[in-house]
């Protein structure tokens, strides 16, 4: 693992040259991120597919803006970001953020946390409820972080803003947060 | 670690995302370069054969000329096509019933863009067709928005979605119309001065659709993610992607 980012690299480079194939390699390692985040933006899995999808499209036409240096999956998730927020559908069509048992696993998600197996069904189901009263600002932010796992300069791209401000911005969403979780209990 | 910080981790195992779908297997065609599919070809072929008359074809140099003036611009191919533009004449906008920003926001499949105009939009209309519905933005003349000839308006923004042939965007143009690429903040755009009246775009459900264009003077495309935004008015083409440049989504 340790030569992943040297691969990723040479992967690009060879993308940038027109080698769709290596660029290909690129999509399936982030591929699961980009449709999350755009899932978690438009809340519709079909909007979310159209989204990564032409972001994926246009992170390959514009290759040659991207730094090569610099990291793929900020640049990727900021296009992302970008084509999600053009399709998010109207309220009334979100689909609902749900959680499954954690038996229920399937093959494609991350690492398994032995964290996810202290959170009885009531509680998850809280925080869940509690999440979707959020604006989509707030909501958008502690996802990034919590729910995806995004770094600092991920979330930040994925949200338009300074990496600076990821932080408080962070902070106070989880104050509304608790505060829509203490509301729920009373 | 906080209580809170830790369950949100915790839960976040156990999300329930729909099924990554296989973008990795679809890539060839769709992030190869920006080029008709042989159906929307012979389609948009034949739209061209049907507004190009018998005569006009007689006319081999500017055909000659029509054919190299094709252009591709982000998947958009821009047609200059030797008929002569029609007089216009002011008629009805076609925009649909008049609405709050905040409704059409609700009653449309993406975040309508706006424009940073002092003021806002002096009305806002909305409609249900195309598929995803369209949003218009209608502004009246300003010191730097003259009037157009047709309608009076300054500005007229019109944006909506082409949900599964959004990449594909054909646009006729009148012989005498010029047909610039330009950028907007990285998205790719196109500028058509010179009275333009239609143009043909790749509609939701792969079918290649003609509309019209409501203020026929100077129109500047842009393509943003899937949603389409016109903006047409009488300005020039920096006040166009210098108000372009300032689109930005509507939040509820």
């Amino acid at each position: 693992m340790e030569d992943r980012p040297l691969d990723e690299a040479w992967l690009l480079a060879r993308a940038r040259g027109g080698d769709e194939e290596a660029y290909r390699q690129v999509v399936l390692r982030h591929e699961t991120i980009a449709f999350r985040t755009a899932w978690l933006i438009t809340r519709s899995a079909a909007d979310a597919e159209e989204a990564a999808q032409d972001a994926f499209a246009k992170a390959y036409r514009t290759l040659d803006r991207f730094r090569p240096q610099a990291p793929f999956r900020p640049w990727l998730l900021k296009i992302v970001s970008n084509e999600a927020r053009n399709r998010r559908a109207s309220a009334a069509r979100h689909e609902r953020l749900t959680a499954r048992a954690v038996e229920e696993r399937r093959e494609d998600d991350a690492v398994p946390s032995p964290e996810a197996a202290l959170l009885d069904s009531e509680r998850r189901q809280q925080l869940l409820t509690a999440l979707d009263r959020l604006g989509d600002a707030d909501r958008t932010v502690i996802a990034c972080r919590y729910l995806l796992e995004l770094s600092e300069a991920e979330t930040a791209a994925v949200i338009g803003k300074r990496p600076g401000t990821v932080k408080s911005r962070t902070s106070r969403a989880l104050e509304r947060l608790r505060a829509e979780l203490e509301e729920a209990d009373a | 670690m906080p209580e809170l910080e830790r369950e949100l981790r915790a839960l976040a195992a156990a999300i329930d995302y729909p099924p990554t779908p296989d973008l990795a297997g679809r890539l060839i065609v769709r992030a190869g370069p920006a080029r008709l599919p042989l159906g929307r070809t012979l389609a948009v072929a034949a739209v061209w054969l049907a507004l190009t008359s018998a005569a006009v074809l007689a006319a081999a140099r500017d055909v000659a000329d029509s054919l190299r003036d094709l252009q591709t611009v982000s998947g958009a191919t821009i047609q200059r096509v030797p008929e002569p533009a029609p007089q216009a004449t002011p008629r009805d906008l076609e925009v649909g019933p008049r609405a709050t920003l905040r409704e059409a926001a609700q009653d449309v499949a993406f975040h309508p863009l706006v424009p940073r105009i002092g003021g806002g939009p002096d009305e806002v209309h909305v409609r249900e067709a195309p598929d995803g519905g369209e949003v218009s933005l209608v502004y009246g003349p300003r010191a730097d928005l003259p009037p157009a000839i047709t309608t009076g308006l300054g500005l007229l923004v019109t944006e909506f979605r082409g949900d599964l042939a959004p990449e594909y965007l054909t646009k006729v143009a009148p012989q005498a119309t010029t047909v610039k690429r330009v950028r907007v903040d990285g998205d790719r755009a196109v500028w058509i001065a010179g009275a333009p009246h239609y143009f043909i775009y790749g509609a939701p459900g792969g079918r290649i659709a003609e509309r019209d264009l409501q203020v026929a003077q100077n129109v500047l495309l842009i393509e943003r993610g899937r949603v389409l935004v016109r903006m047409e008015g009488a300005f020039n083409r920096a006040t166009a992607v210098r108000l372009a440049g300032t689109l930005s989504p509507f939040e509820l």
